[in-house]
């Protein structure tokens, strides 16, 4: 793909949620430009009629009740708590976000 | 120093010739003696592994009955959960963060009586083929510190390589089991899809993903899968298959084997075809039938993999985000905080492979590139079921090209992603295959051969691997400095 068909690379970042400064981005949009062109190729072959392969053997999503499973104990709740990187309690802190 | 498998070594420590806790001391005193070399292991946990080593010997002085793999060490690539443990996936995003609970794997292995002993080095996340994408360390080839060791499992290849541990679990997404294994003269299977249970194995590409292990021959492969496999209500992608291990190796009178013209092009370094060359001349010797076959669609693997696996990946990657693991980048508003922990978190080829991920998904974008790669992947699944109707595996090279110089390929992604070429239609088929030692390069290097079977066909693939490894000693072979 040329230049100018690819989205600029930080409007990507932001999608992204990455913050890149700017010797990366161009690092990056190289990068991007030629991966994206060698793929290009891929736009030659015929795939009229061709059911797309979301995964690599015939499945259909598994349907279960709506049950609780697992069982992490009485200290469950503590143990995924000590992973919050700011914790009050066992509950996560999280910044604002209003 | 011969080479001495998992299942030897098993049979040992059921028997007394040897303790569970010598296993793991001399695993332990291996590790310390050439892993400064070598980089393949991330940390060790002595502690626990002498633990459950003394704790396999009250078992055994009880009289239990004990498992299959009854006081091995083994290495863990570090995207598979172990309770308690650090988990990292080589990446500064997951500093500090310990696993809450085991992996499926993981679990069965701990229930065949082997020991844990300490997380394999790889390429963050599991993006690369060379494990120099860690965030922490890079791993050198046992065969030539100068060299790669393959990857993204090639802390788990170059581990085992070493002698450091006789087996090591990895997952394979694109090869990153296979070739590592051929890039480190090991034995590295990739299973069908679904074989091996997932959870607990960090996600990169999910429609993708197997774990695998890396031994030193087919047969401790066989059994590592025979213990590893089995539907698993945690991971609703398992399959309800069981697998038990074979017949001894036979020959190979009645076995068709494929040689597809796109795998054995010039693509492939002809140091590379030759040994091929020469392993398929050895199957025939063995009894096995040479056909030709078609994969025309395979041309386009690579574009149809790294488009699907990073569209996968940008997606699995996104709960990395300073709320739910333990690294965060401070920041007044919620979204400057997801902007530093992940743009301070992940490394170069993470953040690459993100971008892409995240275009392939865009609105107007899509259908031209993630929904023509599901496409192709499905025109892939028809060659290899066409040809399967004509052969029993299909046999090729690994790698195109032996282990490069360190660093030779760090600024060329594209360079990179090719190396892929070969193993890639495997995993986009879903089928499996193994890579196994065939020979050396000029140079010493050693080269690697990969069985492809149908489906549920490992059975297949066990039987022309034990028969090749009866018949030649490649895979015993051992590095210098370790010899």
């Amino acid at each position: 793909m040329t230049r100018s068909e690819i989205p600029a690379v930080e409007q990507l970042a932001k999608l992204a949620r990455l913050r890149i400064d700017r010797a990366e981005a161009e690092r990056l949009r190289v990068r991007l430009e030629a991966l994206l062109g060698h793929f290009e190729a891929i736009q030659t072959i015929d795939t009229e009629g061709v059911t797309a392969s979301p995964y690599a053997v015939e499945m259909t999503a598994p349907v279960r009740s709506d049950l609780e499973v697992g069982d992490d104990g009485p200290d469950g709740r503590a143990i995924v708590a000590a992973l919050a990187p700011e914790r009050e309690g066992d509950e996560y802190r999280v910044p604002p976000v209003l | 120093m011969t080479t001495t498998t998992a299942r030897e070594l098993a049979a040992e420590a059921r028997n007394g010739q040897v303790s569970p806790s010598e296993l793991v001391d001399q695993a332990l005193d291996r590790i310390a003696r050439r892993d400064d070399r070598i980089g393949a292991f991330l940390d060790t946990d002595a502690e626990s592994a002498r633990a459950r080593a003394s704790e396999l010997e009250r078992k055994r002085a009880a009289g239990a009955e004990l498992g299959p793999l009854f006081g091995v060490p083994f290495g863990l690539k570090d995207n598979l959960a172990l309770a308690g443990r650090p988990l990292s996936c080589a990446s500064r995003i997951l500093e500090g963060f310990r696993s809450s609970y085991t992996a499926t794997s993981v679990a069965k292995l701990l229930a065949a009586d082997a020991i844990p002993i300490g997380r394999c080095n790889m390429d963050e996340f599991a993006f690369g083929s060379s494990t120099e994408h860690s965030a922490f360390q890079v791993t050198h080839n046992p065969w030539n510190p100068a060299r790669i060791p393959g990857g993204s499992s090639g802390g788990s290849a170059a581990a085992v390589a070493a002698r450091m541990v006789p087996f090591a679990l990895g997952s394979d997404t694109g090869g990153s089991v296979r070739q590592p294994a051929a890039l480190c003269g090991v034995t590295g299977l990739k299973p069908t899809y679904g074989r091996i249970s997932r959870y607990g194995l960090v996600a990169f590409g999910s429609s993708l993903d197997q774990i695998g292990p890396l031994t030193h021959d087919a047969a401790d492969a066989e059994l590592l899968l025979a213990v590893l496999a089995g539907r698993d209500p945690l991971d609703a992608t398992s399959i309800d298959a069981t697998f038990e291990t074979g017949l001894d190796a036979g020959d190979l009178n009645g076995v068709r084997i494929g040689l597809p013209k796109q795998f054995l092009d010039d693509r492939c370094d002809a140091r590379v075809l030759r040994a091929v060359e020469a392993a398929t001349a050895t199957l025939t010797e063995l009894g096995a039938e040479l056909r030709e076959v078609d994969l025309p669609s395979c041309e386009h693997a690579i574009a149809a993999y790294y488009l699907i696996a990073t569209s996968e990946s940008s997606s699995n990657l996104a709960r990395f985000d300073g709320v739910r693991y333990p690294a965060r980048r401070s920041a007044e508003t919620l979204e400057e905080q997801y902007l530093r922990t992940r743009g301070e978190g992940f490394g170069d080829e993470a953040k690459l492979r993100i971008l892409l991920g995240v275009f392939c998904l865009s609105a107007g974008y899509y259908d031209a590139h993630y929904l023509k790669a599901l496409k192709v992947r499905t025109l892939i699944r028809e060659d290899f079921a066409r040809a399967f109707e004509d052969v029993d595996v299909i046999v090729g090279p690994t790698s195109p090209i032996p282990p490069y110089e360190l660093g030779e390929k760090l600024d060329d992604p594209l360079a990179l992603y090719l190396c892929d070429v070969l193993t890639v239609p495997a995993s986009l088929a879903g089928i499996p295959a193994i890579s196994i030692p065939c020979g050396f390069d000029d140079d010493g290097l050693p080269v690697g051969m990969q069985i492809h079977g149908p489906a549920l066909g490992e059975d297949r693939v066990f039987r022309v691997a034990k028969a090749y490894q009866a018949a030649t000693s490649f895979h015993l072979a051992c590095p210098q400095e370790i010899a």
